[in-house]
């Protein structure tokens, strides 16, 4: 467990040495692997949804294969890490799409904009307490220094 | 004059460019206004470029599909940056072996928490049955949740509505909510922001840290997997 950790540490410094010297002319050498790296993950995740009829997105599971295969690699690439870091730092505009779709859709709240409205917003404010309070008070078992 | 206008606006609303353009400019816009905000979790860009857009389309007329034959792309890279979020979840593995149990359970409890809650206000105000199942499965992410609303006799595309909006909303509320109770452990704010409000407070944990970044993805995939099991489970229990 202490050996583990310290290569992650390791490789964290090295990963910052790294991206300030050369990150420039790595990442678009490494675009297109990385792309088919996740895509592919995607591919298998949607494959394993229709053939085994699971219940659950075909990308929720793709996240899931990407993570086993670096668990059995044990370790990702500088590069990896950069341009995902990259891909993620934009998370938020991706959703804009489907956020405009259901705003435009915003008449189905209708008559009963009230309830529903009351309903997510202390629904949201309760689930987000609740569940921070309970990791939070496990976490603190758990907790390192 | 006109007539030539009309011409380039006849061919560029034929063409996915100009969606495209606006979706990442409304965004852009929504960016900034976040950072002049001085990153104000309230400051949604999200809530803000849709509303830009929203505002556009019904201004000059123009329909969803036809906004959406440009937005698509960005829309079809929501996929594979969920991948991608399993690369902030290997960089803390170490720490989230350690508190495993910790998450499981959490995210049990945000979960019925999410869909309870949901039910039960909404029952006590008064709504529909088909609304009060609608909202039962908010807290997933989208493909989950219209499809777990299909199966107990909900209203997908109402449930679309309640998951981006439940999503916008954590995304705004988390982190205060989260620090009025002096919780400032990034492994919590994670997981109840990724059990809440799934990819859109994920993406926003990822800007709080990575790893609240990435308990908040590896909270939202659990709990993805939960509502699929549980909601239709108790449900069924209540037939």
């Amino acid at each position: 467990m202490i050996c583990h950790h310290v290569r992650i540490c390791n490789k964290g410094r090295g990963f910052r040495l790294f991206a300030a010297e050369s990150a420039h002319t790595l990442e678009g050498r490494h675009l297109i692997p990385f792309l088919i790296t996740l895509l592919v993950c995607q591919l298998i995740g949607e494959v394993t949804v229709i053939v085994f009829g699971l219940p659950l997105p075909g990308p929720v599971v793709g996240m899931a294969v990407l993570f086993l295969w670096l668990t059995v690699a044990g370790k990702t690439t500088a590069n990896f890490e950069i341009l995902s870091n990259q891909l993620l730092s934009h998370l938020s505009l991706l959703f804009v799409p489907a956020g405009v779709g259901v705003m435009l859709h915003a008449e189905l709240l209708g008559e009963e904009l009230v309830p529903i409205a009351v309903a997510l917003v202390v629904s949201t404010l309760i689930t987000l307490a609740l569940t921070g309070w309970i990791m939070n008070k496990l976490g603190t078992e758990t907790r390192d220094s | 004059m006109t007539t030539e206008l009309e011409r380039i606006w006849v061919y560029l609303s034929a063409s996915p460019l100009l969606a495209l353009t606006l979706t990442l400019v409304a965004y852009q816009f929504g960016s900034w206004l976040h950072l002049k905000s001085g990153r104000n979790p309230l400051v949604n860009p999200v809530l803000l470029a849709v509303i830009a857009i929203v505002t556009l389309l019904s201004l000059s007329g123009t329909s969803y599909s036809t906004y959406f034959e440009g937005a698509q792309f960005v829309h079809f890279l929501l996929g594979p940056a969920t991948v991608a979020l399993a690369v902030p979840l290997y960089q803390q593995l170490h720490l989230v072996r350690r508190s495993a149990k910790a998450i499981l359970l959490a995210v049990l409890c945000g979960s019925l928490t999410a869909g309870i809650s949901a039910v039960g206000i909404s029952w006590a105000l008064g709504a529909s049955r088909e609304t009060i199942l609608s909202l039962a499965p908010k807290s997933a992410t989208t493909p989950v949740a219209m499809g777990v609303s299909e199966q107990i006799g909900g209203l997908p595309s109402l449930t679309a509505v309640a998951v981006i909006l439940t999503g916008i909303l954590g995304a705004m509320a988390g982190q205060g909510v989260l620090r009025l109770m002096k919780i400032h452990d990034d492994r919590a704010i994670g997981v109840a922001i990724g059990v809440t409000a799934h990819g859109i407070g994920t993406a926003r944990a990822l800007q709080a840290s990575t790893v609240a970044g990435a308990f908040s993805g590896l909270a939202m995939g659990l709990n993805a997997i939960a509502t699929a099991v549980l909601i239709p489970a108790i449900v069924n229990m209540f037939r």
